[in-house]
């Protein structure tokens, strides 16, 4: 057992790691397994093995942090928070026992069936998000694109109404800057109010769909919640649907825009998926795990431990570094920081985490991504990045998202 | 002797079902391969398992992240 050695001049934050942080996390992870991070108080765990182990071991590590804010909220945004705020833990940030009940209860409805269902909803929602392109010669895809897609898929998966989606949009636009970023006061305050607005927003719907349920996840959760009182309360889906609104939302847009990114960037990747569609299903994969949507993602030891030799006591808190994880050259070989879509480990990638907590809208995320790179290779084969763009990332420690992305559509058709 | 013929293919799709599923052997919060939806042969202490990322054998009593209840 050694000392944790430190990582100097290493903040998450700092904006340049926040809009190139590769280079930073190779040098961390060629130089050792883990670093102390005193200016957020984290461990941070970079090499593939070392994470694998940790999310596969729950006697262990406990997920309780993995939603907690990563600078503790100022004390006018808490006491809003404490107006009308109440979730609690339940699906990444629960632990045994009343994790189990949680993740049964949306496996039980999130079923392939649902999903099949969905999909020609969300093909002809891309579809006209993309003809909105024609005759624009430059459009923010991120704002015409990979900002709505995704929160149209997850609203509707739930079934919120369309007349609330700009609402329900803005509610959740600065939502992780206030868990994982540095807002100033004010702006967390602003932000705060939209958190409790959300909160009850949901704890409206859910009411709404128990007194009346339709064809959606949120009643098939109410369904199963009068067939299994034991397993799940109203109170646990008011708590599913507002985890499910966010989560849905913000990782799949994060997806879609690096992976648009990536692949115009690298115009033979792009051109290799307009000549083989059949690799569209792995250049998904390779997309999250090249730049995938989490960066970060967090444990506190339940008991005295070690990782990669180096002591960690009970109570310490870990970022465990899906970005440095997934470029690791000892599972992805010598070419990890290279973008291929025919890469044949690419879906080894840690993007959706694993074992237990193995994110339950992996699927949902995987089907949205393909789909937009099916429709975006065959209606805008001739799409390109606007030349010298400043890219700008959503300055936060855990999601790894664009804040816009200037692209030239050069024509919508078929 | 013979030696006998290794497949490597066969080596290589068991390994790469491995290490997508988090495969264990033994269960996750009370859960099994034999309460799975891909878990077909109740009877059978070891079975095929049917979902598309495995397609291995595997143990009643194992578990992995793809678990899904089964129809009941």
């Amino acid at each position: 057992m050694t000392t944790c050695p430190i990582a100097h001049g290493y903040d998450p934050l700092d904006p340049s790691v926040v809009a190139d942080p590769y280079p930073a996390l190779r040098h961390l992870r060629e130089e050792g397994p883990v670093f102390y991070l005193s200016s957020l108080d984290h461990y941070i765990v970079t090499r593939f093995d070392d994470i694998e182990a940790i999310l596969k071991d729950r006697e262990t590590w406990s997920a309780s942090n993995a939603s907690s804010p990563l600078i503790p909220v100022c004390p006018q945004a808490q006491e809003v928070l404490n107006s009308g705020f109440k979730r609690v833990p339940t699906l990444n940030n629960a632990d045994p026992p009343r994790h189990a009940p949680m993740r049964k209860s949306v496996l039980a409805v999130m079923t392939p069936r649902r999903l099949r269902a969905l999909e020609p909803v969300l093909r002809d929602y891309a579809t006209s998000l993309i003809e909105g392109f024609a005759g624009k010669p430059v459009i923010d895809f991120v704002q015409e694109y990979s900002f709505p897609f995704p929160g149209f898929a997850a609203f509707s998966l739930l079934g919120f109404p369309d007349a609330d989606t700009d609402t329900l949009k803005e509610w959740s636009r600065t939502r992780v800057l206030l868990t994982y970023g540095r807002l100033s006061d004010e702006q967390q305050v602003e932000t705060a109010k939209d958190v409790v607005a959300m909160w009850q927003y949901v704890e409206d719907f859910v009411a709404r769909r128990t007194a009346e349920p339709l064809d959606d996840l949120t009643s098939d959760l109410v369904r199963l919640a009068r067939d299994q009182p034991d397993q799940i309360t109203t109170f646990d889906i008011v708590n599913i649907v507002y985890s499910m609104a966010l989560a849905g939302h913000e990782t799949t847009m994060n997806t879609i825009g690096s992976g648009l990114l990536a692949l115009l960037r690298n115009r033979q990747q792009w051109r290799l998926l307009i000549d083989e569609p059949t690799l569209i299903q792995n250049a998904v994969e390779e997309i999250l795990r090249f730049d995938g949507p989490v960066l970060n993602h967090r444990r506190v030891a339940k008991v005295d431990t070690s990782i990669g030799g180096i002591d960690i006591q009970a109570g310490s808190r870990i970022m465990m570094c899906f970005a440095a994880a997934d470029h690791d050259p000892t599972h992805f070989g010598g070419d990890a920081e290279s973008f291929r879509v025919d890469r044949s480990e690419a879906e080894f990638h840690l993007a959706f985490g694993k074992g237990a907590h193995l994110c339950l809208g992996a699927a949902l995320g995987r089907l949205e991504t393909q789909i937009t790179l099916e429709l975006l290779t065959t209606m805008t084969p001739d799409m390109e990045l606007v030349p010298d763009q400043e890219l700008q990332y959503s300055p936060n420690a855990l999601f790894r998202g664009l804040r816009s992305l200037l692209v030239a559509p050069r024509g919508t058709g078929p | 002797m013979i030696e006998p013929e290794v497949d490597e293919q066969k080596f290589q799709q068991a390994q790469r079902a491995l290490k997508i599923s988090a495969l264990q052997a033994g269960p996750s919060d009370g859960d099994s391969c034999r309460g799975c939806l891909y878990y077909l042969e109740l009877d059978s202490g070891l079975a095929f398992c049917w979902h598309e990322k495995l397609q291995i054998l595997v143990g009643a009593d194992w578990w992995c992240h793809y678990w899904e209840m089964a129809d009941s």
